[in-house]
């Protein structure tokens, strides 16, 4: 669960994981948060990561890849620390992955229920890179945004290592699994209004995010075959814990 | 030898001369003083010693201008070190790509030690000490 200054909302996310999901580990990586987010979590249970300076959502999403393969977990669920993300969703977004169907399993806003608005600019945006992501692996993508998904082992060591876009992963990082040949599935799960803080997104970035996304995308899929190759590399996995929700 | 009023004039020449002899002296200082590294002084005093060359065969230059559709020599000599600039400039982006990559690296993996650390310090405080774990 990456975090940046979610010190409100980070205490009663936890808790909704604890009561949700009893009995998996959970992990916080506070990105630089200048307030009491890492003393929070950390009293509600979580093992805490923190980051020495600010090094973005991708970043922080990376690093908690990076530990769930130092501690040999099979399975990690990443979810937005604001609260959006409703817990109760997690075991069917693991479901597909435990069960060996999918590799990767994200969590759709827009395939179920959608339970809150978006901005009109950013919908046309999202709208935009989910047809380009659908159109470049040729399979249905709805919402390459969400920050919420499930993935094995064999997924997060391969974006633990340094395949993993690091500014604001979205459609190219969804291309990038395709393309070396992980089986990624979108499963519907509902969203919950924003428990407080500030959102991440502001619209005077939108276009450095538009064209440093599109750049991002398409080198992802020049690089392809060169990464198809590294993926076949076994990942060795001690034995250990089983489930993990990040 | 006549010269051509929009030629290369020696003046043009001694000045280009003393501008790149300054420049690689002080690049060569810097690489002295440690301020900056051997390999990042190489393209400055390839810069300096390209703009030197074409100061001294500057006949050779001007013949290149006009090989090149350039008319007017100076112009050449501009486009050769806007040139030489770019390539710095692209070299500069490569190595300010990779520190950013091996910062972040280091920072992801200074927070996992840390918290790490963290965990085995109670771990063991908690043996010392004798008490059974928290709830």
């Amino acid at each position: 669960m990456p975090a940046r200054n979610e010190a409100e909302s980070i205490g009663p996310t936890i808790q909704r994981i604890r009561e949700a999901l009893p009995g998996v580990a959970i992990l916080v990586v506070s990105d630089d948060s200048t307030d009491r987010t890492a003393e929070i979590a950390e009293s509600a249970g979580a093992t805490v990561v923190r980051l020495a300076h600010r090094l973005g959502y991708g970043g922080a999403v990376q690093t908690g890849f990076k530990y769930a393969v130092a501690s040999g977990h099979e399975y990690i669920v990443q979810m937005d620390a604001d609260g959006q993300h409703d817990p109760a969703c997690a075991a069917a977004l693991l479901a597909p992955v435990a069960a060996g169907d999918a590799d990767v399993a994200i969590g759709s806003r827009f395939l179920g229920e959608v339970a809150y608005r978006i901005p009109a600019a950013r919908r046309v945006g999202m709208r935009f890179f989910a047809k380009v992501a659908t159109l470049i692996t040729g399979q249905r993508f709805s919402d390459p945004t969400s920050g919420y998904q499930a993935m094995n082992r064999k997924a997060f060591a391969y974006f633990s290592r340094d395949n993993y876009p690091s500014d604001f992963p979205d459609a190219d990082a969804i291309v990038c699994l395709v393309l070396a040949g992980f089986r990624v599935v979108e499963v519907p799960v509902r969203m919950l209004p924003r428990l407080k803080g500030v959102s991440m997104h502001s619209n005077l970035r939108s276009v450095y995010y538009v064209s440093k996304m599109i750049l991002s995308i398409l080198m992802v899929a020049l690089r392809a075959p060169r990464k198809r190759v590294e993926s076949r590399r076994q990942i060795p996995h001690p034995a250990g814990q089983d489930r993990n929700a990040e | 030898m006549q010269i051509v009023s929009y030629g290369l004039q020696p003046r043009t020449q001694m000045l280009i001369i003393v501008v790149s002899v300054t420049l690689l002296g002080v690049v060569l200082h810097m690489v002295r003083k440690r301020h900056v590294r051997e390999q990042y002084s190489l393209l400055w005093i390839a810069a300096c010693v390209v703009l030197l060359l074409a100061a001294v065969f500057i006949r050779a230059v001007e013949s290149l201008s006009r090989a090149a559709g350039i008319f007017y020599p100076p112009a050449f000599l501009f486009l050769v070190a806007i040139l030489l600039i770019v390539v710095l400039q692209v070299h500069f982006s490569v190595v300010i790509s990779s520190l950013k990559e091996q910062s972040r690296s280091l920072t992801q993996d200074l927070g996992l030690l840390q918290s790490e650390l963290h965990r085995l310090r109670r771990e063991l405080d908690r043996e010392i000490t004798g008490k059974p774990p928290e709830p």
